[in-house]
């Protein structure tokens, strides 16, 4: 879990959004899952523009949950996308999957306790 | 926080919605939510923010085309767009600020940095509606500014300008410089006849150098109809000017007194550059040099109101300017210059238009340069008394007939002699009578040169005939300014009588004086050349005139109507 989410990230997050911390975590984890689907509808069309955008958004959000390491694989999708690099973007797209679910068990374990 | 403002936050994703939302509250500020761009410019009409914080990627309409909506709504005002971002390449980060974007917030969010690019832009806001207002308040100065000066003018030139400028005996010119103008020019009749007319420049240009000129024709114009001598009428706007204008600023000004009657024109000069008599006759102008202090400068008591005398035929003109006229610049940054204008003077065949001639080489020499002082060019043509417009006497036929019957006696001894003139007095109190108000001029005429009469060649004993040369004017009048000042015995009395019914009526003016009489000097003095020019033109203006005594008991009688019986 500390290689998934940023440990500092979360305490400011904490810190920060109080009572709320766990309404951000929940939105996160129903966005992500969103932009996920997107990315994945824009790579099976082949559509770079999309992809890149969805890659874009979901990078944002990553960076304020402290999901590093996931948002630099995104970074490196959105990048190849927005290139329209196709060839690259597979492997790229299966770094993403792996790292993904690291995260979200990682925020999920956030509000279980 | 006491500077908490309405921020609009648009963003699709709720997680980074939420969290932003939460740090802005924090810092005191109050936040309106929108999911993406078209909730934004609806919530930005419904709820007016002060700041905008925009995702630059959204569903429907995106941030760049939001940016560019609010901004195109807000022209007046200055509501500042910052982009939410983790855009990197410089390509992106520069469509957001085409968009209208004033700044940028890169994720993940920073409490600190965000905190410190809010303050800045509420500082920049608070500055731009400062400007903003300080611009509309200026404008709307402006605006004001113009029409009091509008409003101002119009009463500035009802007061100013009104008058006898526009007769056949004044040419001139007058270029304001701004819409007020430092320069001032007057002319008007006094009772008898004479034109008065006052050429000043104040110190300075537009509002400052304009107001001191509203006292002043005030007084020029509210003096010269009641019969006040010019000396009292210089002596008066000094007096005024000195007491309202600040130290440093003053009027310099000619004032000049031309009796068509008489064919002489009495000239005080104080500050101007000099004027110029041109005669009908000979080609060489004579120089009229200023001999006192700009007007407002010294006080009462050490004011010099003497004046110099010039006889003038008809036909001869005075060209007087203030040093607009000479300080008037080419193109190439040259003055005009007193030299250019004594040459072309010089140059002028006697009788030719030299006013037309000066006006035309200024126009000249000035060519496609902006003129930087006010301008003002006067010239004064001597004319037959006949042929200038008499002054319109102020008629009130209804009163006309009511009758009356009075006499009055008024003894002015040497102090009064020395600092007062009579007759505005007596003029006041005749033209009370509807039916002698009417006669106004004829009576002021009559007064003056009888009075003048009595106090220079009876008290003061002054012979005239050194009158009768161009040179002998100023030495008379040298002469009499000094023996007035010396008068310490003597007397002049008046003694008016007025009688008047519906028919007609009759004004006995009867003068004497303390003086030896014209007997006295012995056989050789006539009474034209002992009395100067005066006496001839009362003689025709009056119905009789008779001398009784050594010639110092002289008794006037005006008559209207059927008359009203003998007195």
């Amino acid at each position: 879990m500390a290689d998934a989410l940023d440990t500092l990230v979360i305490v400011q997050l904490r810190e920060l959004m109080g009572d709320e911390f766990g309404a951000v975590v929940a939105a996160f984890l129903a966005d992500s899952a969103a932009r996920m689907k997107d990315v994945e509808l824009a790579l099976g069309h082949t559509d770079c523009e999309r992809a890149s955008r969805a890659a874009h958004a979901l990078k944002g959000m990553c960076l304020n949950m402290g999901a590093n390491t996931l948002s630099k694989a995104l970074a490196a999708l959105e990048s190849a996308a927005r290139n329209g690099d196709a060839a690259a973007l597979p492997p790229l797209w299966q770094v993403v999957q792996n790292e993904y679910p690291k995260a979200r068990a990682a925020a999920e374990g956030l509000v279980r306790h | 926080m006491t500077n908490a403002m309405r921020v609009l936050i648009a963003d699709d994703n709720e997680g980074d919605r939420m969290l932003l939302s939460a740090i802005v509250r924090r810092e005191g500020h109050q936040v309106i939510s929108a999911v993406d761009g078209a909730d934004a410019l609806a919530k930005f009409d419904a709820d007016a923010p002060q700041i905008v914080l925009l995702d630059a990627l959204m569903p429907n309409v995106d941030g760049f085309e939001a940016a560019r909506e609010i901004k195109s709504r807000t022209r007046d005002s200055f509501v500042p767009i910052v982009f939410l971002t983790s855009l990197t390449e410089a390509g992106e980060l520069a469509r957001c600020l085409d968009a209208g974007g004033d700044d940028f917030l890169s994720k993940p969010y920073n409490p600190i940095i965000l905190r410190a690019k809010l303050a800045a832009l509420a500082r920049m806001r608070h500055l731009h509606t400062t400007l903003a207002a300080q611009r509309d308040e200026i404008a709307m100065y402006n605006t004001r500014l113009m029409r009091e000066q509008d409003a101002a003018k119009r009463i500035f030139d009802r007061i100013a300008h009104q008058g006898c400028l526009s007769t056949n005996v004044i040419n001139y010119l007058m270029s304001p410089l701004a819409l007020f103008n430092g320069d001032v020019l007057l002319a008007a009749r006094n009772p008898a006849g004479n034109m008065y007319i006052f050429v000043g420049d104040f110190t300075g240009h537009g509002l400052q150098a304009s107001i001191g000129a509203m006292p002043l024709a005030e007084i020029f114009y509210g003096m010269t109809p009641k019969g006040f001598g010019m000396c009292d009428v210089v002596r008066e706007i000094n007096r005024k000017l000195k007491d309202i204008l600040p130290i440093g600023y003053f009027c310099c000004a000619t004032m000049i007194d031309v009796s068509f009657h008489k064919g002489t024109v009495e000239v005080w000069a104080g500050g101007l550059p000099d004027a110029y008599l041109y005669r009908a006759q000979t080609a060489k102008p004579t120089r009229i040099g200023s001999r006192h202090l700009p007007l407002g400068v010294v006080s009462t008591e050490r004011f010099d109101a003497s004046t110099d005398v010039y006889y003038l035929a008809p036909g001869d003109r005075i060209l007087m300017c203030t040093d607009g006229v000479l300080e008037l610049r080419n193109p190439g940054g040259e003055m005009y210059g007193t030299d250019r204008l004594e040459v072309l003077l010089s140059s002028l065949p006697p009788g030719a238009p030299a006013f037309e001639r000066v006006k035309a080489e200024l126009d000249q020499h000035m060519g496609s340069a902006g003129r930087e002082d006010d301008i003002t060019l006067v010239e004064v043509t001597m004319h037959d008394a006949a042929d200038v417009l008499a002054p319109t006497p102020d008629i009130d036929q209804g009163n006309a007939q009511v009758a009356h019957d009075w006499s009055l006696v008024y003894e002015l001894k040497p102090d009064s002699l020395k600092h007062s003139n009579p007759l505005p007095i007596l003029q006041n109190v005749l033209t009370e009578v509807p039916a002698l108000r009417a006669r106004s001029a004829t009576i002021f005429t009559v007064l003056s040169e009888l009075y003048a009469n009595a106090l220079e060649h009876g008290v003061m004993g002054l012979s005239s005939d050194t009158k009768t040369s161009a040179n002998g004017f100023s030495r008379y009048y040298r002469r009499r300014a000094e023996l007035l000042d010396a008068l310490d015995a003597g007397f002049v009395r008046f003694e008016l009588r007025s009688r008047s019914d519906a028919d007609g009526g009759r004004l006995e003016i009867r003068i004497i004086d303390s003086g030896a009489g014209f007997d006295a000097h012995g056989a050789a003095y006539s009474e034209s050349t002992y009395h100067g020019r005066g006496i001839p033109l009362v003689r025709d203006l009056a119905d009789s005139l008779v001398f009784r005594g050594n010639g110092n008991d002289v008794k006037a009688v005006l008559c209207w109507g059927k008359g009203a019986g003998d007195g």
